[in-house]
């Protein structure tokens, strides 16, 4: 794997957030799967953007509505189809 | 909200689109409340908010379509419209658990070239929350409607009423960001 600075990284880095979310066309997915193979400076990159999503999926505290505000709605809801 | 797709359902279909469709979503959308406002008790006001206006404008949406981005962009709106001018409480960033845990011993642990990934994802998820608390609310907007709620770019453009380029040059900014304030982290890891 080349150790020397990426030719075009923005271009990579653009593509990069493309494959990550999963919206990459087909030359893009070409392109980065050969690309992030040969260059490391791409392939940690690639790796910390992934390592920070996965991170913000799985260990990001997820709020829960309390009960008394989905009873609260419940209560609403029934007043607004009376209405 | 469009008139001309305007469908008169009847009380129980009303129902069965709250329970199904609506309500399903109350606690990503109560999160996502939260992670813009920092705050239980504005989440829950702008919950609230957000479920009357789409009581009361039911009949425009479609049954069976995406509830979920439907919601969030009535949330969106809310914020934006109203909520965000009552707001007059600052924006809160605890940085004492950083502090906490550069001042231990764990920042010394030497760790290896093997280990370097799975550490990363094991300890980054405390420093994840304070770097997009920390973020400006439009960055903090996009990754967590991206990364936490997974909606595409096409919803999110939607939601935020935003073309999709401006969606994809927003993340991409926000990913710098985090990036930038995660560096040190990682640097600290032997990472990079």
């Amino acid at each position: 794997m080349k150790e020397k600075p990426c030719v075009d990284h923005d271009y990579c880095v653009s593509v990069l957030n493309l494959i990550i979310d999963g919206e990459a066309n087909e030359l893009e997915k070409t392109f980065f799967n050969t690309h992030v193979k040969e260059c490391l400076q791409c392939s940690e990159y690639y790796s910390i953007d992934q390592a920070i999503r996965e991170a913000i999926r799985k260990k990001l505290e997820k709020k829960e509505a309390p009960q008394d505000l989905i009873h609260l709605l419940r209560i609403k809801f029934k007043e607004s189809t009376r209405s | 909200m469009d008139c001309k797709k305007l469908k008169f359902y009847s009380s129980e279909e009303k129902e069965l689109i709250f329970e199904d469709e609506f309500l399903p979503h109350i606690h990503s959308i109560y999160n996502f409340a939260y992670r813009i406002t920092f705050n239980e008790d504005d989440a829950k006001d702008l919950v609230q908010e957000t479920y009357l206006k789409a009581f009361r404008f039911i009949d425009s949406f479609q049954k069976g379509t995406n509830a979920k981005a439907w919601l969030f962009r009535i949330l969106k709106n809310s914020f934006i419209n109203e909520f965000r001018k009552r707001s007059k409480e600052p924006v809160k960033v605890d940085y004492q658990e950083v502090e906490t845990y550069y001042n231990s011993d764990e920042v010394d642990q030497p760790i290896t070239s093997d280990l370097r990934i799975e550490a990363i994802k094991e300890k980054i998820g405390d420093e994840v929350s304070v770097a997009i608390n920390s973020l400006d609310i439009d960055f903090r907007t996009v990754i967590i409607l991206c990364d936490l709620e997974g909606f595409t770019y096409e919803e999110m453009a939607k939601i935020l009423d935003i073309p999709i380029g401006t969606v994809r040059s927003r993340l991409h900014r926000a990913r710098n960001l985090l990036r930038d304030k995660l560096k040190v982290y990682a640097d600290s890891l032997g990472y990079t």
